[in-house]
């Protein structure tokens, strides 16, 4: 599914390019074959340039990510929490988020139990809310360690859970990816939604941290 | 048929998980765009770039990269498909791996 942009893709980027050229570093084998690769489905007419271009811009819509304004509304709203709990895709359109995903399924951690997630097979992340995986998300240990064992892993990212507080592991795939909804922090009462959604890390949402804590 | 696929690594010891983050390259970004748009067109599905990351050695797979799987998933499927041609595939690869320099694509 393409999207529908209301401003077209034919002026120049330059002002706005999705990244840095990396023209400082050396040309790589994988960027090489890449590039190969690239030059023959333009030449075979399989795909253009522009085309190209636009999806790399198009992928830049979960940067910075979405997720948080989603979170924060359902810490202020309770009917939309509900709403974002049973249908996140459908919450997620409420907020102008266009999310392509095949199926987005939100969780909520509870002072009783913590949520995180994993792909352990490859690497299947709700990127239009969320943007890239982080390098930690696409590694192998995390694939690995993870489910066996979270609460080490966590600890790692300097997150202690107590132990009286269940972890629960979930494991991404192609065709269902998650979202982790953290507890709102204590002290945040009379924040707006914009200062609420700036304590929404995006680790918090794959649940390898913690909201952070006003002061 | 195999007892246990190479992608299959959950619950598997591990070393310590990285702790810092990496921005993507340039050329990740394309390939990731140039991927999804396989995906929109219909030309590659993503049961099959699956099977062709699964079908990878596992002493291959053990020593490589996200996007490394990514690119080698692509050229493999697309070759397979007759999409793209080897022989010319690994003479322009070639070609710009010699030359050392973006310019020209």
């Amino acid at each position: 599914m393409m999207h529908n942009d209301d401003h077209n893709h034919d002026h120049d980027h330059d002002d706005h390019a999705p990244t840095r050229e990396d023209d400082d570093l050396e040309l790589t084998e994988g960027e090489a074959r890449f590039l190969a690769l690239k030059s023959l489905l333009i030449e075979q007419g399989v795909m253009t340039a522009d085309e190209i271009r636009a999806r790399m811009e198009f992928n830049e819509r979960g940067s910075p990510h979405q997720a948080a304004r989603m979170i924060a509304r359902a810490w202020v709203d309770p009917a939309y929490k509900e709403r974002m709990l049973t249908d996140t895709k459908a919450a997620a359109a409420e907020l102008g988020i266009e999310a392509t995903e095949a199926a987005l399924v939100t969780i909520e951690n509870t002072p009783e139990r913590h949520n995180m997630v994993v792909c352990t097979l490859c690497s299947c992340y709700p990127r239009s809310l969320l943007g890239e995986p982080p390098a930690f998300y696409v590694s192998k240990a995390y694939r690995s360690r993870a489910v066996r064992e979270p609460r080490k892993v966590l600890r790692e990212f300097g997150v202690e859970i107590p132990d009286s507080v269940d972890i629960a592991v979930h494991d991404s795939n192609a065709d269902l990816r998650y979202v982790i909804m953290p507890m709102r922090p204590a002290g945040t009462e009379g924040l707006s939604e914009d200062e609420l959604a700036a304590l929404i890390t995006r680790d918090s949402v794959v649940g390898c941290a913690l909201p952070i804590t006003p002061d | 048929m195999v007892d246990k696929l190479v992608t299959d690594i959950g619950g598997e010891p591990a070393g310590a998980v990285p702790q810092e983050d990496r921005d993507q390259l340039f050329w990740e970004k394309q390939m990731i765009a140039a991927f999804n748009l396989l995906q929109v067109k219909g030309v590659v599905v993503t049961d099959e770039f699956r099977r062709t990351v699964e079908e990878m050695p596992a002493d291959y797979y053990a020593n490589s990269t996200f996007y490394g799987r990514r690119l080698d998933g692509m050229i493999r499927l697309l070759i397979e498909k007759g999409v793209v041609d080897a022989d010319a595939f690994d003479k322009r690869a070639q070609e710009i791996l010699a030359a050392g320099t973006r310019d020209h694509v």
